[in-house]
């Protein structure tokens, strides 16, 4: 963006996307980037359940980094036009094609097993690229105030 | 992050007061008391969690593991007030009724007939 003209409308859609956090974790960070993340989604608008579930999907994917994707992982959160994106990375050794086609709910003896489908099951979208040198998932929130999940 | 929990005997159940947030930071710790409850026999136990203010799924799998062995034992587990949030977590994994879900930390004592999940 440029000054070279006052009159402009102040009403500008950016073109790049917002970077709220990225940042790199280990098992002592979890509690720590999960309070960042909190106070970045509400500060962009995100509120109530919808912050909470949000922040739970989160969170589980930081788990599943440490604890399945070789114990550190990658976290990106950035703003586009109506929505909030998540990104978490890690160089762990994938999720099976099994595993992750797998979309049904865990049952309710099972101690394990409920990371990834409450992920799925509190957020809007959820995209997982996966293989031999790591997994990176994706997740997104609508920000649209009158937005009804699901 | 820091997790207390305290125990105390009332009646013939074991009410497990648990207060902070429970992560995988620090749910081995409830895990650890928990373990320790089971090896004195403890096997009837309600978890009061009117100040937990985060729960996960590996908090999730700590009250599942909890309530597998004291099944198992001939006991029970039950969940006692909890917050928004985790009855959120409770409500989504279809655990609320499973895991014996009570408004308050008395009525979970009792042992009424009907958890309500709100």
């Amino acid at each position: 963006m440029t000054n070279a003209d006052p009159h402009a409308p102040r009403t500008v859609v950016p073109i790049e996307p917002a970077l709220l956090i990225a940042e790199a974790f280990d098992q002592a960070q979890v509690t720590e980037i999960r309070h960042s993340v909190t106070s970045c989604a509400h500060a962009s608008g995100l509120a109530g359940q919808r912050l909470d579930d949000f922040v739970l999907a989160i969170n589980e994917l930081i788990t599943n980094a440490v604890r399945h994707g070789g114990g550190r992982g990658w976290l990106r959160l950035w703003v586009e036009p109506g929505m909030l994106v998540c990104e978490v990375a890690d160089h762990g050794h994938g999720i099976s094609a099994q595993r992750l086609g797998d979309r049904r709910r865990p049952a309710p003896d099972t101690a394990g097993g409920w990371g990834l489908w409450l992920a799925r099951e509190l957020t809007d979208a959820m995209e997982v690229a996966t293989g031999a040198a790591g997994t990176t998932v994706r997740i997104t929130t609508a920000l649209a105030s009158n937005h009804t999940p699901h | 992050m820091s997790l207390t929990v305290h125990t105390e005997q009332r009646g013939d159940v074991v009410v497990v007061s648990v207060a902070g947030e429970l992560d995988m930071a620090t749910a081995p710790q409830l895990q650890d008391q928990i373990t320790d409850l089971l090896d004195k026999g403890r096997n009837r136990l309600v978890f009061d969690l009117a100040d937990v203010s985060f729960c996960d799924s590996t908090g999730l799998s700590v009250f599942v593991r909890a309530k597998n062995s004291c099944d198992e034992a001939g006991g029970v587990v039950r969940l006692a007030a909890p917050q928004r949030g985790v009855l959120r977590i409770l409500e989504v994994s279809g655990l609320v009724e499973v895991l014996h879900t009570y408004p308050t930390v008395d009525q979970a004592v009792a042992g009424e007939p009907s958890p309500a999940s709100s």
